[in-house]
């Protein structure tokens, strides 16, 4: 697997004139990429760029339309996933293909058992194992079952995968969107230790911090074309932006606002739930929401954050504990009476809960205001005039980009989607926010529009529980920020007296600071 | 001692058939892909063993068709859960409404009988008589006296066992149940192992089918198979995949059925004795669900990621 030195200077993989459609859309088009030895290359751009096409083209999952790829100078064609891992490519998904109750020897041998006639000979499979495993400096029994492993430990597998496989490009797909800002910073030392031991490496981000610490390149994609590669030192974050998004006005630093917080709006006092699917159980959780405060909570995801959300607005029972709203405890309601006194809430998972993803843009608008307008609630018609004017001003107000109110959500980029739920929920004019990964698939350009009428709402006195998986948010909006570990809240700070690394590491709980200090 | 003989003696003989389609039915588990349609598929198997013994002559020979007939059968099957996209679920309820549907036209045009086929050219698949062991009281009834398919179905309970512990393909199997993507992204062929679980299913069940008509009788009834496929399904649900479990339950059911017949009308009557095995099954599913970590056993069709 060691480059020859014959090929010095030369690409190790070349990409040239990619081009790919699915029916109406095209997802790449000519796009040029290449990826020299021992080289770290960024692949940035929003979502729907083209990132994952251009990968899966090149993982052998898409065949693409037109365009030629070159390993080691040599034109190949990639028909399955099987091919490009014989060329040397493996890829670790954002979303780990290890099977949860196989030993970590049956993962990473999957697919290239060692043995014969069939038979897995363990014996074999721990010993191949061993080498991989100590270049990322695992040190696991072979036996252990996969699903007990945290994540962190579980990406670490996932890379053994791809090296047990002798791949020498190694693709990673948004690999930090699971790791705390410590984990983060453990695998950049190890991706740049592969490289520095030959490896090269396709490192696939939209978050530029992290592509400006590891990269040695940074190519741009926008709209399924490359915009530009560059030297990571030679550029800044400004001009990456500006290729990402096309625009040169896009804010990345703090949010500005002008609020006064004021009067206790939110109040949880030592809520409780019962383990709710994939996330931890409530432990005896209080805090409060003032009015024109934007309160973050962070966290690891299923240290109960998302449960957090659904008990405050009613859809998870509470097993202990009160919650109140401007002074009016709203324990015991359900959904609908918590709505109608002021709780609004965006949900985490947009296409389940967030908007009828097969409906039309007004229905997704409207679906508040059908419920709180008496008028409108009766056995008329759902969508009469007033109601479809109020659709497209709003259409306007918030620049929801589509063809019309009558057009289906689902043919929406994921911003707008997110923009007809904020919409919506600030329409009916709340006292208190609730916001659950509200920019997750979002891009840049309307995470910035979001993040303007959010500030509004604080300034006219709403007050905001922002639930987010991504640090960077929670910093840039919150005035204050309560870190979430197994269901308790480990942490509290205000956001001007705190970092990220103090963050971080209250994110994986306490006893892990008391050893690292 | 003479009941106990005879009533270990018969479970045994219940058992056979039970093992066998449950053991098929366990690689479409690992799969995910669980096949109710186990009664449909071995009263084909029971069906066409009679035909092709009719028709060859040879027990073995019928035997080994109409195994290789289940094969392609399952492997269709399999096509049509995989690559045509049918929800595995729904086909199986089809299989087991056309199995019983079907055996019995294909009964009535073939050879123009109702009810039941007998004729005295319908081979017997050979019963084993071991020499010594057979005339020990009830070892002899439990070891010896049975027809080869049982001896097979012992031997494919180890080797099924060892697939399990030591072949990369049952490895493959378990991978495209829980983890298609993982399997797929990792080089493998999902759709191919899944097709072969299928297959691997009805290539048994054909065996438990002629365990039924050419073993314990040598005759086809409609309807035969009476609750014996579910049997195996709960056994199958029961064992969430572990091999000596499953044949353990198997024994367990075969048993049970074999006290629904052996039992005295005088203690109960026959029509209250004949729901035992089945009032095990459900006794034993709910004990599962509730002593199940994961709340249930999961019935669920791999769907690939995008």
């Amino acid at each position: 697997m060691s480059e020859p030195l014959t090929n010095a200077g030369r690409p190790l993989l070349k990409l040239a004139g990619i081009t790919k459609t699915f029916g109406p859309i095209t997802a790449n088009e000519d796009v040029t990429f290449d990826l020299e030895p021992g080289e770290i290359h960024a692949l940035v751009g929003e979502n729907g760029a083209g990132k994952t096409t251009l990968m899966r083209v090149l993982y052998g999952m898409y065949q693409p339309d037109a365009g030629t790829i070159h390993v080691d100078g040599e034109q190949v064609e990639f028909r399955k996933p099987s091919d490009s891992i014989r060329y040397g490519i493996g890829m670790v998904h954002q979303h780990f293909m290890l099977v949860p109750t196989f030993t970590v020897a049956e993962n990473i041998t999957l697919g290239a058992e060692p043995g014969r006639a069939g038979l897995f000979d363990r014996k074999a499979a721990d010993e191949a194992i061993r080498k991989p495993m100590s270049r990322l400096g695992v040190d696991l029994a072979p036996n252990t079952i996969t699903g007990t492993l945290n994540v962190a430990t579980q990406q670490k597998i996932e890379i053994t995968k791809v090296l047990y496989r002798g791949a020498r490009i190694i693709i990673l797909d948004e690999p930090t969107a699971v790791l705390t800002p410590q984990e983060t910073d453990e695998l950049f030392v190890l991706l740049r230790k592969l490289a520095d031991d030959g490896s090269s490496i396709i490192f696939i981000s939209h978050k530029l911090r992290e592509v400006f610490a590891v990269a040695d390149r940074i190519t741009v994609l926008r709209d399924g074309r490359t915009v530009s590669t560059s030297a990571t030192a030679a550029t800044d974050p400004k001009q990456v932006v500006a290729a990402m998004t096309g625009r040169g006005d896009v804010n990345l630093g703090r949010v500005h606002r002008d609020a006064a917080v004021a009067d206790v709006v939110l109040r949880a006092e030592g809520i409780s739930t019962a383990k709710h699917r994939h996330d931890a159980a409530l432990d005896g959780v209080s805090f409060t929401v003032r009015s024109g405060e934007i309160v973050g909570i962070a966290g690891v995801e299923g240290n109960g954050q998302s449960v957090l959300a659904e008990a405050l607005i009613g859809t998870v029972p509470l097993t202990a504990g009160t919650v109140n709203l401007g002074g009016r405890e709203i324990t015991g309601l359900g959904v609908a009476d918590r709505r109608t006194l002021g709780l609004s809430y965006v949900p985490e998972d947009r296409h389940l809960e967030g908007i009828p993803i097969n409906g039309s843009v007004l229905e997704g608008l409207s679906a508040g205001r059908l419920r709180s307008r008496r008028s409108w609630r009766s056995w008329g018609r759902a969508f009469p005039k007033a109601m479809r004017a109020w659709g497209s001003e709003l259409i306007e107000r918030y620049s929801i980009k589509t063809p019309g109110y009558d057009a289906r959500c689902s043919t929406l980029s994921g911003g707008n989607q997110q923009k007809i739920v904020i919409a919506r929920e600030l329409e009916e004019n709340p006292s208190c926010l609730i916001l659950a990964q509200p920019t997750r698939g979002v891009d840049l350009g309307a995470i910035d529009f979001l993040y303007g009428r959010i500030a509004e709402a604080t300034a006219r006195g709403c007050a905001v529980l922002l639930i987010s998986a991504d640090l960077d948010e929670i910093l840039r909006l919150s005035d204050r920020v309560l870190v979430m570990y197994r269901g308790r809240v480990a942490a509290e700070a205000r956001t001007s007296e705190t970092s990220r690394e103090q963050l971080g590491m209250h994110m994986m709980g306490a006893k892990v600071t008391e050893t690292a200090a | 001692m003479e009941w106990l003989d005879a009533f270990l003696a018969s479970g045994i003989r219940f058992t056979t058939p039970i093992l066998l389609a449950a053991l098929g039915c366990l690689a479409t588990s690992w799969t995910k892909d669980l096949n109710v349609g186990l009664e449909g598929a071995m009263l084909f198997g029971a069906f066409f063993g009679v035909v092709m013994g009719l028709t060859t002559g040879s027990g073995l020979a019928a035997v080994l068709l109409t195994v290789l007939l289940g094969m392609v059968a399952g492997a269709s099957f399999g096509y049509v859960i995989t690559v045509l996209r049918v929800n595995v679920f729904v086909a199986g309820i089809v299989l087991n409404v056309f199995g019983s549907g079907a055996t019995v036209y294909l009964l009535r045009s073939l050879f123009g009988v109702k009810g039941t086929l007998s004729d005295d050219r319908i081979p017997t698949i050979g019963k084993i008589t071991i020499p010594v062991v057979n005339d020990i009281p009830i070892v002899g009834g439990v070891l010896s006296g049975h027809t080869v398919l049982t001896y097979l179905s012992w031997v494919l309970v180890v080797l099924t066992l060892l697939a399990a512990r030591h072949t990369v393909l049952v490895r493959h199997m378990k991978a495209a149940g829980e983890h298609p993507a993982a399997l797929a992204t990792a080089g493998g062929n999902v759709t191919r192992v899944r097709i072969l679980a299928q297959a691997w299913c009805f290539g048994l069940c054909a065996l438990a089918g002629m365990q039924l008509s050419m073993g314990q009788l040598s005759m086809f009834t409609e309807g035969m198979t009476s609750g014996l496929g579910f049997v195996a399904l709960a056994a199958v649900i029961f064992s969430r995949g572990r091999v000596l479990l499953l044949a353990l339950m198997s024994l367990g059911f075969g048993l049970s059925s074999s006290v629904a017949v052996q039992i005295n009308e005088e203690i109960m009557p026959p029509q209250f004795a004949q729901m035992i095995p089945y009032v095990v099954a459900l006794v034993g599913l709910v004990v599962l669900a509730r002593t199940s970590r994961d709340g249930a056993a999961r019935i669920a069709t791999p769907a690939m990621e995008s």
